[in-house]
């Protein structure tokens, strides 16, 4: 009962907070002109809507996902909040689960702001004679895979506003590693292993969603994201037991 | 009855609380008295279970009507903590939601049931004076209204232990009478733990002292005028020589 009422308090904090609004309506107005851009560039080419649309949502999930995960902890230590959180009787996973799906709720707010974008779009915008192929089925991978990616960035930035001390640091910290870390470490990968058959994308989260908009399911990273949530809300409820022993907190 | 068998916290050599042996009964107002950095916020973390002791145990025996003796400790489990009411230094509160909206947050978050909560929330309003502001927001309000809410929190549950961190900080001296009566009135079966630098100002609602001396509390209840000597003692005749 506890986490519901958290995950409830905190997104509706987030959501009427500029720190939460502000990015969102950023967000959604720059995805929204890249899918203009994309479908414009897509003319005559055999590109599908959904993978277009995942595909600019992608770019910007990371960024979102960075502001609205990294006012997590950050703004209860500044406010002193910490040490009374403490002292509740709800434990540490309770309290990261709640700022973790307050976050993802705000990515999903984005989502789906930008498929009413694309519905108007595809409705009035669009000439009479343009065809664009699209699918239910399509959207429906599509958005699972961001879903599932910005439940990773939200635990991610979550855990990194445990350790810092100001909303800033903590948002350049989650923005840096939600948006260069998978690219590095791909281009890290191919650096280290020269010749291998595989070729890693330069931005291997939105190759991802491209791919799932397209039918081609990669389990392994979808599950590879989930298992690093898991893993990242766990090392975060530890931390947040260790700032309790620690009582570096007023 | 809440004790403190040889609990200690220290953040660094000489910093926090070493061997603290504490008892408070219920129904006492316990005064915890002390200069800066003596280790009293320390003492009162660890008794609202913010901290955990590094050594020692801090633990609350509570005996129900048929005689059952239950017991707590700060270390383990969620249980004590679910009995603790506990106002910080810094009386923080959420400043975008209402003070009514706040305090049925915090009344759920503390595992009240649920049926019981809008009783509660009423009850802590009126205690504390709040019922004209309920629907005021919490940022919009006074530095003094705003310790007030803190404390309709710390009073929420009608919690067995009650911890109270410098509670008459930034407080005028008329909220300072409501205050101290409004603790009284909550500790006839509570254990309270009070802190502050001058024991005069908690003569009012205390029943006794304990003072904190570089992360040692001193053996012994004391009154207000002892517990002042103690903080202030008298100039030797060297000293007025001199």
């Amino acid at each position: 009962m506890a986490l519901g009422i958290i995950i409830r308090r905190e997104f509706f904090q987030l959501a009427h907070s500029v720190h939460g609004l502000g990015p969102l309506i950023l967000a959604l107005a720059g995805s929204g002109a890249l899918l203009v851009w994309f479908l414009q560039r897509a003319e005559g080419t055999m590109e599908t809507l959904p993978a277009l649309w995942g595909l600019s949502a992608a770019i910007g999930l990371p960024f979102l996902a960075a502001v609205a995960a990294s006012r997590g902890f950050t703004q209860d230590r500044e406010g002193g909040m910490l040490r009374l959180m403490f002292a509740t009787p709800v434990r540490s996973r309770g309290w990261v689960w709640g700022k973790v799906w307050a976050a993802w709720g705000l990515c999903m707010v984005y989502l789906g702001g930008l498929s009413v974008a694309c519905w108007v779009l595809l409705r009035w915008l669009l000439p009479e004679t343009a065809q664009v192929p699209w699918t239910w089925l399509g959207f429906l991978f599509a958005g699972g895979a961001l879903a599932v990616q910005a439940l990773f960035w939200s635990a991610l930035g979550t855990l990194v506003s445990l350790f810092s001390r100001s909303s800033a640091s903590t948002f350049l910290l989650s923005l840096l590693a939600c948006a260069l870390v998978p690219p590095a470490m791909c281009r890290a990968g191919m650096l280290l292993t020269p010749g291998a058959a595989v070729q890693w994308p330069w931005f291997p989260f939105q190759a991802m969603v491209y791919d799932c908009a397209g039918g081609v399911l990669d389990v392994r990273l979808l599950v590879g994201c989930l298992t690093m949530t898991a893993v990242f809300v766990y090392a975060a409820g530890l931390v947040f037991d260790a700032l309790r022993l620690c009582a570096t907190e007023r | 009855m809440l004790e403190f068998l040889e609990a200690s916290f220290q953040y660094a050599p000489g910093r926090g609380i070493v061997g603290a042996n504490l008892k408070v009964a219920p129904g006492e107002v316990l005064g915890v008295v002390g200069g800066n950095g003596a280790g009293k916020s320390t003492l009162l973390g660890l008794a609202a279970a913010a901290m955990v002791p590094q050594s020692g145990e801090v633990r609350l025996s509570l005996t129900d009507l048929a005689g059952r003796t239950r017991r707590f400790r700060t270390d383990a489990g969620l249980a004590y903590r679910r009995r603790v009411g506990y106002l910080t230094e810094l009386a923080p509160v959420y400043e975008d939601l209402t003070v009514v909206r706040y305090l049925r947050f915090r009344a759920k978050v503390r595992g009240e049931r649920f049926l019981r909560i809008r009783r509660r929330v009423n009850e802590a309003l009126e205690r504390c004076g709040l019922v004209a502001l309920r629907r005021e927001r919490i940022g919009r309000l006074s530095l003094g209204l705003r310790r007030r809410v803190a404390l309709a929190e710390a009073l929420l549950t009608v919690p067995p232990v009650l911890v109270l961190d410098d509670p008459f900080a930034g407080i005028d001296a008329g909220q300072r009478a409501a205050f101290s009566g409004m603790i009284r009135e909550v500790s006839a079966r509570s254990h309270v733990l009070i802190s502050g630098h001058d024991p005069q100002l908690l003569s009012a609602c205390c029943t006794g002292f304990c003072v904190v001396r570089q992360g040692k509390v001193l053996p012994g209840r004391l009154t207000a005028q002892e517990a002042m000597a103690v903080l202030n003692p008298p100039p030797t005749k060297q000293a007025q020589e001199a």
